[in-house]
């Protein structure tokens, strides 16, 4: 006969399953679902559907009972733990991306860029927080708590921000760090060693500094100030503020500078470019295609070739060579704008030519008493046009008109040479050509007098005729030495 | 002022827009044809009509006689290299309110469609 005493009920210690127990020899008769649920329940078990279930079987499973019979009818329901909060990088701001395996595609090793430019309002990703996971239950109903998720170990500095969608949204333009666990934007770039293929090129909208040098076919391009610490080779320099170098540059006939504002540099050596502010040289420029938008200021180098543009003072120890090398100055003229007054001059040039051709054609016309309607139509056209280009014509003349106006002003012929000019060096001032056939030793001071007539001044400080130490003729106007895009003024 | 500009040619239909321009056109409609424009006039509603006389599928003229003839007021100027007295005659008939004859300068244009625009505010106020 079945005895309530002789079923037991096992629980695990940990509470996750429990298991039911009929010795053998048992009444299967009187071992009801309704008994066992008793059973269970008095032993602490929670009953739920499962458990109902699982006694049912174990019932209809006992049989005749020749053998002990055990079976687990419960189980704990297991916590599900939280998911750790996240970010997820919007395609090309990841700060550490992996490396990508070499591959047989072909790449421009010199574009390769090693670092992430974010520009304002760019979304870098999604920060997704941590969940709390969901609670389970042992098999007697008591809770078992979920692990919550770990937050992102990301911390966001003040240049980005995080909208309710936990879209990270950069708040300036930089580049992307993630250092320490700290993700921030930075408005200057530091590169610790070389511009080189380590780096790729740079294009960088705030201030560059490297701290070596940059290797020749590559290109730097700052919006703000680009420092350099070591040589700047055959490189491509543009750059939105100043250039501080602290070494030369050996641009080999082929390395350029486009820089807005000032340039500071140990040597420039066969570089061509613009600069829209003033150039300051600590040893020598040699053979360099230059224009400078302001002063030129060399005070203890030298001008060995080449040709310089300065719209300002020149101070520099001496100009030219002992072996005569040529070297042409541009003096007395604005020659950041001379590629502006070159291009509408040219322009009125070309409007003039169209305005005689479309009076030709009227002409022809009109040389027909009986003109049919395409022909009147024609005329219609030519008279449009011509009106459209006489407005264009006096836009241009306006504008050239204010270009040599603005040439009047700023030109300035203030030259200091403290040691010597060289034979072989030649002044375009204006529309004069000065040449030196023989050394004029220093200290000069080269100036216009009050009716704008070339002069010197020596040690004596009398102004004298600067056709007296060099020979002065008229000739043309020396073209830009710069490329003719420079556009700083 | 709103213009509707109508003449099968693009370039002269540029020209008179670029003329339109120069004295404060605020919305400019084109057509190449009469019969287009007379499907497109009344939803465009314009304060002046520019029209050349001959144009493929309908022209000018079949176009203000239609126009006139229900009963629509705005302004038109026929611009047409029909400079005969004869066909200046039929085109004022038929209701044309002034005429800009082929070639004519951007001033010229420009003084032809102020003085209408005059004359209709004038007869308006009346």
């Amino acid at each position: 006969m079945a005895s309530e005493q002789e079923i037991g009920v096992k629980i695990a210690a940990d509470g996750s399953q429990a298991t039911l127990v009929a010795p053998p020899g048992l009444d299967g008769a009187l071992l009801t679902r309704e008994m066992l649920l008793f059973q269970v329940k008095a032993a602490g078990i929670l009953i739920v559907q499962e458990v109902e279930r699982n006694v049912s079987a174990f019932a209809a499973a006992y049989g005749s009972g020749a053998v002990e019979h055990s079976h687990i009818i419960a189980r704990s329901v297991p916590a599900v733990p939280g998911v750790d909060g996240r970010v997820e990088w919007n395609k090309g701001f990841d700060p550490c991306p992996e490396q990508v395996p070499a591959s047989a595609v072909r790449t421009d090793h010199y574009q390769g860029q090693r670092y992430v430019p974010v520009k304002t309002g760019d979304i870098i990703g999604i920060a997704h927080r941590p969940t709390n996971g969901t609670d389970g239950r042992d098999v007697r109903g008591g809770v078992i708590k979920a692990r919550p998720g770990k937050p992102v170990a990301i911390t966001f500095r003040p240049m980005l921000t995080i909208d309710s969608g936990g879209r990270i949204i950069g708040q300036a333009d930089g580049v992307l760090v993630l250092n320490n666990n700290e993700l921030s934007v930075t408005q200057s770039l530091d590169v610790p060693g070389n511009v080189d293929f380590s780096t790729g090129n740079i294009d960088f909208p705030g201030t560059v500094t490297v701290a070596g040098g940059v290797g020749s076919g590559f290109k730097v391009t700052a919006g703000g100030d680009f420092h350099v610490g070591g040589l700047i080779e055959v490189a491509d320099i543009r750059c939105g503020g100043d250039l501080i170098a602290r070494g030369g540059m050996a641009g080999n006939g082929r390395g350029t500078i486009k820089v807005e504002r000032n340039v500071q540099i140990v040597y420039l050596e066969r570089v061509v470019g613009a600069l829209g502010g003033d150039l300051i040289v600590e040893r020598e420029i040699a053979d360099c295609k230059l224009v400078v938008g302001r002063d030129l200021r060399c005070p203890e180098g030298t001008i060995v070739g080449g040709h310089i543009a300065v719209t300002g003072s020149l101070v520099v120890k001496a100009i030219g060579s002992e072996s005569y090398t040529r070297t042409a100055i541009t003096l007395g003229d604005v020659p950041m704008l001379q590629g502006a007054r070159v291009t509408v001059a040219k322009t009125i040039q070309q409007i003039g030519a169209t305005l005689r051709q479309h009076a030709e054609q009227a002409r022809l016309i009109k040389l027909n008493p009986r003109p049919s309607p395409a022909d009147k139509e024609k005329l219609t056209e030519i008279s449009y046009e011509t009106s459209q280009q006489n407005h264009e014509l006096a836009k241009l003349a306006t504008q050239l008109s204010e270009i040599e106006t603005a040439v009047r002003t700023h030109r300035k012929l203030d030259v200091h040479v403290a040691r010597m000019i060289h034979p072989g060096v030649k002044f375009h001032i204006g529309e004069w050509v000065v040449v030196f056939k023989t050394a004029a030793k220093g200290p000069l001071w080269i100036c216009w007098d009050g009716q704008h007539h070339l002069m010197y001044k020596a040690d004596s400080g009398i102004a004298r005729p600067l056709s007296e130490i060099a020979q002065v003729g008229r000739g043309h106007s020396a073209p830009a030495a710069g490329p003719a895009t420079a556009t700083a003024a | 002022m709103r213009v509707f500009v109508v003449d099968d040619s693009k370039t002269m239909r540029n020209i008179v827009k670029g003329v339109l321009g120069t004295i404060g056109a605020t919305a400019i409609e084109e057509a190449g044809d009469g019969q287009d424009a007379l499907s497109r006039v009344d939803a465009f509603n314009p304060d002046l009509i520019l029209m050349d006389w001959n144009m493929p599928v309908m022209d000018g003229m079949t176009f203000v006689k239609n126009y006139r003839g229900a009963k629509k007021t705005t302004p038109i100027i026929m611009v047409t290299t029909e400079a005969e007295k004869s066909r200046v005659m039929e085109a004022i008939q038929a209701g044309v309110n002034n005429y800009a004859v082929k070639p004519f300068t951007p001033e010229s244009l420009s003084k032809i469609i102020e003085t209408t625009m005059a004359k209709a505010a004038t007869k308006k106020a009346a």
